[in-house]
């Protein structure tokens, strides 16, 4: 079974922030939304002191929090590890947003003129089905960018190879930071990195074993 | 480390109510289990608990994103808080509107009334009641980006403070429409109670050290405001007013006692939301 999961190598992430425009375009984010963000921080003190740039999508965990405590079931893990929102089902409670130790669920204020705008792709319902379509009053996060990696079988083409079928965010990332792929097949890339020395996740302690993993 | 801004005073309001009107629905219950004599005044207590939360519930709906898929919040109850919450507090509403109706003339043909069927409906909903004071700290717990809220320490503190701010609520009511004097001091007795134990309570939330999230939340809480009034205000002061009450006899102190444990117990709630803060994503590069 496929399990796909994400590798970002932080000393090649150099905090450009294009991954995080790269998602907005992408998935017509409207102000405000940032469905992958690139945190930026300072440690120590000169003349020790470093600076790390921390990029953080949604961790598609395999246990995840906000699936749990979501009382409409408008998120489920779909079968591949992927973390999905029905907008059809959410009730805006905003019980996800507060359960997730990741901080990236956004809860979408604006009208629907700010998110369907005529003639944008998401009016027409070209990319999206009805319920991945944003809508005001609801949860939204990051989808792995489910409508490119979802076409991969039809296209004959492998998610993390192909860019056609990549999520956006790795394929801008112009340190080669980001790798995508399945963590359930011993011989894919992300895989191997994922069970290097070198890789860790985020807020372990928090139980819900995250598909994203850090290169230290 | 942010704060956290998805929950506001709407989830307080609600908090609130819900805590207050079940534990004035449960403590009614309870002293009119206890005191027959007394029925005629705490049925105003049965009947006022379940609209408290039922006004709380409204107040709740207005901050849902789409109120009009309430519905749908019943769905995930086999690890949803909020769900489970919803059944709860769906039944104590039932139940203690199905006990307490029948004791009010243009309801007293309901067919169950007030006898056995009636009093079954009560323990229901007294059990239900009780459940509704669990569950709201249930429904933090599970906030695992918020470490403030994520312990068990908000069980036992919701419910101790949803019974002494439902036994305000009594008291007050119960001065308004003329209770005797002896089951007021009985009121105020069982606060006191409860009031001792939100102290030890909130005592250990604020002390047990835990990560840095929650520390510096804590911090916030342990200002020199936040301490008078959650400490000073709602528990300390109210319950010296209750004791005066105990020693003298003299009743009047109780409604600014029962005042102010209810201006407490909003505070407390609203505080603690507001000082919620999330978990600090943070990685230290070897």
């Amino acid at each position: 079974m496929v399990r796909w999961g994400m590798v970002m190598d932080l000393r090649k992430c150099v905090g450009c922030q294009t991954c995080t425009v790269a998602c907005e375009v992408e998935n017509f984010l409207p102000r405000g939304v940032l469905w992958g963000r690139v945190d930026d921080y300072e440690e120590g003190e000169y003349p020790n002191a470093k600076r790390t740039f921390l990029p953080i999508p949604c961790m598609h965990c395999e246990e995840p929090a906000c699936e749990k405590v979501c009382p409409t079931k408008a998120t489920q893990k779909r079968e591949d590890g992927v973390v999905t929102i029905d907008y059809n089902k959410c009730l805006g409670c905003k019980y996800c947003i507060v359960a997730c130790p990741y901080e990236v669920r956004f809860y979408l204020k604006v009208g629907e003129e700010k998110i369907r705008w005529p003639g944008s792709p998401l009016w027409k319902g070209e990319f999206r089905s009805e319920s991945q379509l944003l809508q005001k009053g609801t949860v939204s996060k990051c989808t792995f960018c489910t409508h490119r990696i979802d076409k991969a079988k039809e296209l004959g083409k492998i998610p993390g190879k192909d860019p056609e079928v990549t999520p956006m965010c790795v394929n801008s990332c112009v340190g080669d930071a980001r790798y995508f792929g399945d963590l359930d097949d011993p011989n894919s890339e992300v895989s191997k990195l994922a069970s290097s020395q070198r890789a860790i996740r985020l807020h372990e302690e928090a139980g819900t074993k995250p598909s994203v993993y850090y290169l230290l | 480390m942010r704060k956290q801004d998805a929950w506001g005073w709407e989830i307080a309001v609600d908090t609130f109510l819900g805590g207050a009107g079940a534990g004035l629905y449960a403590s009614s219950f309870l002293l009119g289990v206890a005191n027959v004599s007394a029925q005629e005044f705490l049925r105003y207590g049965l009947l006022l608990g379940p609209i408290l939360l039922l006004v709380g519930l409204v107040v709740l709906f207005a901050e849902l994103g789409k109120p009009a898929r309430i519905i749908k919040a019943f769905a995930n109850i086999r690890s949803s808080w909020m769900s489970v919450g919803g059944v709860i507090q769906t039944i104590f509403i039932i139940c203690a509107l199905g006990y307490s109706l029948p004791m009010f003339g243009p309801f007293s043909w309901l067919p169950w009334g007030t006898g056995v069927f009636g009093l079954l409906i009560g323990t229901v909903g007294l059990i239900a009641g009780i459940l509704v004071l669990l569950y709201h700290g249930f429904l933090f717990g599970d906030s695992r980006g918020v470490p403030l809220w994520s312990t068990p320490i908000l069980q036992p503190l919701f419910l101790f403070v949803g019974l002494s701010t439902g036994l305000a609520a009594l008291f007050l009511i119960g001065y308004g429409i003329g209770m005797e004097m002896l089951t007021l001091q009985t009121i105020g007795n069982i606060t006191l109670v409860f009031l001792a134990g939100e102290g030890i309570v909130l005592w250990a939330f604020l002390m047990v050290p835990s990560r840095m999230t929650y520390e510096l939340s804590v911090m916030e809480l342990k200002t020199p405001a936040n301490l008078g009034i959650m400490g000073g205000i709602a528990i300390i002061l109210p319950a010296v007013l209750f004791a005066t009450i105990s020693l003298t006899g003299f009743t009047a102190p109780g409604i600014l006692a029962g005042l102010l444990i209810l201006i407490g117990g909003f505070y407390l709630r609203h505080i603690i939301i507001k000082a919620g803060r999330y978990y600090p994503s943070r990685i230290n590069m070897p």
